[in-house]
């Protein structure tokens, strides 16, 4: 497969009477760009709202990023999700890079996300450094809208947004190109073969929660491989469950570190074979049906070594470690790259629920609860009062410690578990966890 | 200028060697022997006082030396309290990190002191305070003060304190998240990792995995009526007085007792344990060592014979590796009588 992305750097968003992308500004019809993105009024009171790299702004509750994309040859940016299902991971795409388009809501939730876009939260996130196109909405259906909710029509809409806004740059000239190019048929020349195993946002039995392939909840899909291609050009979107500080967003799946580094690296220190996406079972029988199938597909490909993520904690390291352990059973050398959760006064020991000899390589991104004080920011996009109100997984209305998340100045005290994109375990994160 | 008070034993205050350990504690102005270097050391501290007490008194009498220090301390000002440094001395160790404990959790200053890794005193206290990792003998003294003098200055000028082997201390049980250079992102780490363990190449884990080894279980004993049997005890079961001064905690020694004839009496043996109520093993020691039990199966002709003499030690914040040594050199000892199976009593 070969995929071409146009990339189009992005200097400053603004808003104005057409909606056009000249000079590195992208400029905004608000009407327009809101209709584009809620064309069966699902959502209401929807606003749009720009924040930079470095203003005094907070944004909660975060739903979900995507990248604004195109493809000049009609298909649509997400495949089975916005338009036909049609291949993904060959051909030309174009992409507004320097920013990303936010669904955020009024309720939060254990999926959605806090982010300072300045102050101490700064450095803990890759999408502070973006200048980040949000709109803020409620569903017109209230019943819908609040506590554990699937939050499709922002889902929706958030992919929507980023297909009208890419549409500014179908028929202009990319400034630089990224070629992401592995046949299938190519010969390994000796080098050691890797594959990517890649743990999605997968434990919800009801529908509707999960990420989606191709348009398709993932829950009990038996783990598959597919190419890097697929991936990076959109058929892997986020879903609306696992806790926002480590969850993968799709902009995440659009942009993931760890395959382009490993496409980097390919035909010169590696070998890169695939990815197999693996699901978090929620019965003994089907963590055993994932393991199964994640190892023999890797022995199959005949791979060397693995590098296997895990966003997450608890009831997903049984899956990162057993699996690893079948793997290295087979011959075939793991890292795992995961968080930990070393809890909030940091003697949560050990940081993993399941620990075992034979995972002796682990890249540690975060730590799931590290005690975060963010002082009041000028603006919020989004909704402060859900801090307290709503159930987010790292806040709390008091605490004999750290008192109430949310204090009166605006200022809040939370847990990294509910700051958005602190985990980056697909590979954003340059933190790791040390002994104090 | 910041006001620093160190501790030290009364060996490194000058009053005496081993024969002076039961002195109690005193207070002096200013500097006496290791201070007077530390303070050299110092840049924006001055050590005000210095607390001199025996080895001995403070261990054995933990409660009145620790209540004196306190009346010391009580009307003074200071920003920093430091201890030792102790090297692999156990009590002076030990007593270091008692006294640095007690000052920082009443004065809520800092507290810092310096010990030899394998020093008991490193595992009962490092949960609690700043230990830095010090030589194993007085001869690494200029080298352990100027590591204790380095990191005072950073405590005195609230630097802020690094992660364990960065700054040289023990850590503290503590795993917090610490940002990296911008450019050592997740993805490029977990690829120089793969390489480097694909080529057979050492590699570091991020998250060290810290296992223990699984202990076997012993295939049974076929024949009990011929079988020759032990007993061993880590509930700290000893004769009244210590005489082999086993610690109450974080022992480095066992001692062996003579297996009496019938039973062990209430008032001969007490438990030197510092981790339970004595009331039960000071009133029955056979809880520990259940030897007329014992000496009934071997008249039923239930067991073939016991060993003469029983092994006794404390269990409690004992490290691992001093549980392992000690652990052999008693399996030694047995081998030597064709020992077969032991009673291993814990607390």
């Amino acid at each position: 497969m070969k995929l071409e992305i146009g990339n189009f750097q992005v200097s400053n968003v603004v808003f104005g009477e057409k909606t056009y992308f000249e000079k590195g500004v992208l400029t905004i019809n608000e009407n327009e760009a809101i209709a584009a993105l809620n064309p069966e009024g699902k959502l209401k009171n929807v606003k749009l709202h720009i924040a930079r790299p470095g203003e005094r702004v907070r944004i909660l509750p975060i739903k979900e990023i995507v990248e604004a994309r195109v493809r000049p040859d009609g298909r649509a940016v997400f495949s089975g999700e916005t338009g036909p299902t049609k291949e993904a991971g060959n051909g030309v795409l174009h992409a507004l890079k320097g920013m990303s388009v936010m669904a955020v809501g009024k309720y939060g939730g254990w999926e959605e996300g806090i982010l300072d876009m300045s102050g101490p939260g700064e450095e803990l996130s890759h999408y502070s450094q973006l200048i980040n196109v949000c709109f803020t909405a409620e569903d017109a259906d209230p019943a819908v809208d609040q506590g554990q909710h699937q939050n499709i029509n922002f889902r929706k809409g958030a992919k929507l947004l980023g297909e009208y806004l890419g549409k500014t740059v179908e028929k202009l000239e990319p400034a630089e190109w990224e070629v992401f190019h592995i046949d299938e048929w190519e010969e390994d020349k000796g080098l050691p073969r890797v594959a990517l195993v890649l743990q999605l946002n997968s434990f919800y039995e009801t529908p509707g929660f999960d990420d989606t392939f191709y348009g398709v909840d993932v829950m009990y899909m038996i783990p598959p491989l597919v190419h890097p291609n697929e991936i990076l050009d959109g058929a892997l979107c986020s879903g609306s469950i696992c806790i926002s500080g480590f969850r993968a967003f799709t902009y995440d799946y659009q942009n993931l570190p760890l395959i382009k580094s490993l496409c980097a690296e390919h035909g010169k220190t590696l070998h890169f074979v695939g990815v197999i996406m693996s699901m978090i079972g929620q019965t003994l029988e089907r963590k055993e049906r994932g393991i199964i199938r994640v190892a023999e597909t890797a022995a199959m490909l005949r791979c060397d070594g693995v590098i296997f993520t895990e966003p997450g904690v608890s009831n997903a390291d049984i899956d990162l470690f057993n699996g690893i352990i079948r793997l290295e059973e087979k011959g075939i050398k793991c890292v795992a790259v995961t968080d930990e959760d070393t809890g909030r006064n940091g003697r949560n020991n050990p940081s993993k629920v399941m620990l075992d000899g034979m995972v002796d390589a682990i890249v540690s991104t975060s730590n799931t609860a590290q005690i975060l004080e963010l002082p009041a920011m000028d603006r919020i996009i989004g909704d402060l009062d859900s801090v307290i109100r709503d159930p987010y997984p790292g806040t709390w209305s008091d605490n004999p410690v750290y008192g109430p998340s949310l204090r009166a100045d605006g200022s809040i005290i939370i847990d990294s578990s509910c700051y958005l994109g602190n985990g980056g375990v697909t590979g954003w994160s340059n933190k790791t966890c040390k002994n104090f | 200028m910041k006001k620093v008070i160190m501790y030290i034993n009364q060996f490194y205050g000058g009053i005496g060697g081993e024969e002076k350990a039961g002195a109690a504690p005193i207070i002096v102005e200013g500097m006496v022997g290791p201070s007077v270097e530390l303070n050299k050391m110092l840049q924006n501290g001055q050590i005000t006082h210095t607390i001199i007490c025996g080895d001995d008194y403070m261990n054995e009498h933990e409660k009145e030396a620790i209540e004196a220090i306190d009346g010391f301390l009580e009307n003074l000002e200071f920003q920093l309290f430091v201890a030792g440094p102790a090297f692999f001395a156990g009590r002076y160790g030990v007593n270091c990190g008692r006294i640095c404990k007690f000052v920082q959790e009443k004065y809520q200053a800092p507290t810092v002191t310096s010990m030899y890794e394998e020093a008991p005193g490193v595992n009962m206290y490092c949960s609690d305070i700043y230990i830095l990792r010090g030589g194993h003998s007085g001869a690494s003294m200029r080298k352990d003060l100027r590591k204790l003098g380095d990191f005072s200055n950073k405590l005195l000028n609230e630097e802020p304190i690094l992660w364990a082997d960065e700054e040289g201390y023990f850590p503290r049980g503590i795993r917090s998240q610490v940002i990296l250079p911008a450019e050592q992102t997740a993805d490029k780490r977990a690829i120089a990792m793969l390489l480097k363990k694909l080529k057979g190449e050492s590699f570091e884990s991020e998250l060290p995995i810290e296992l223990l080894e699984p202990v076997p279980i012993p295939l049974a004993i076929e024949d009990t009526a011929k079988a020759r049997i032990a007993f061993v005890c880590t509930g700290g079961i000893v004769p009244i007085g210590n005489p082999d001064r086993i610690s109450s905690a974080g022992a480095v020694r066992f001692a062996a007792y003579p297996l009496p004839e019938d039973e062990l009496k209430a008032g001969e043996w007490e438990s030197i344990h510092g981790g339970y109520d004595h009331k039960y093993a000071n009133s029955d020691p056979m809880v520990f060592v259940p030897v007329d039990a014992m000496r009934r199966l071997e008249r039923e002709g239930e067991i073939g014979y016991l060993h003469p003499q029983f092994y006794s030690t404390t269990g409690n914040l004992t490290n691992l590796k001093d549980a392992r040594r000690m652990a052999n050199e008693i399996a030694e000892l047995l081998k030597k009588d064709q020992i077969q199976a032991v009673v291993l009593t814990s607390a």
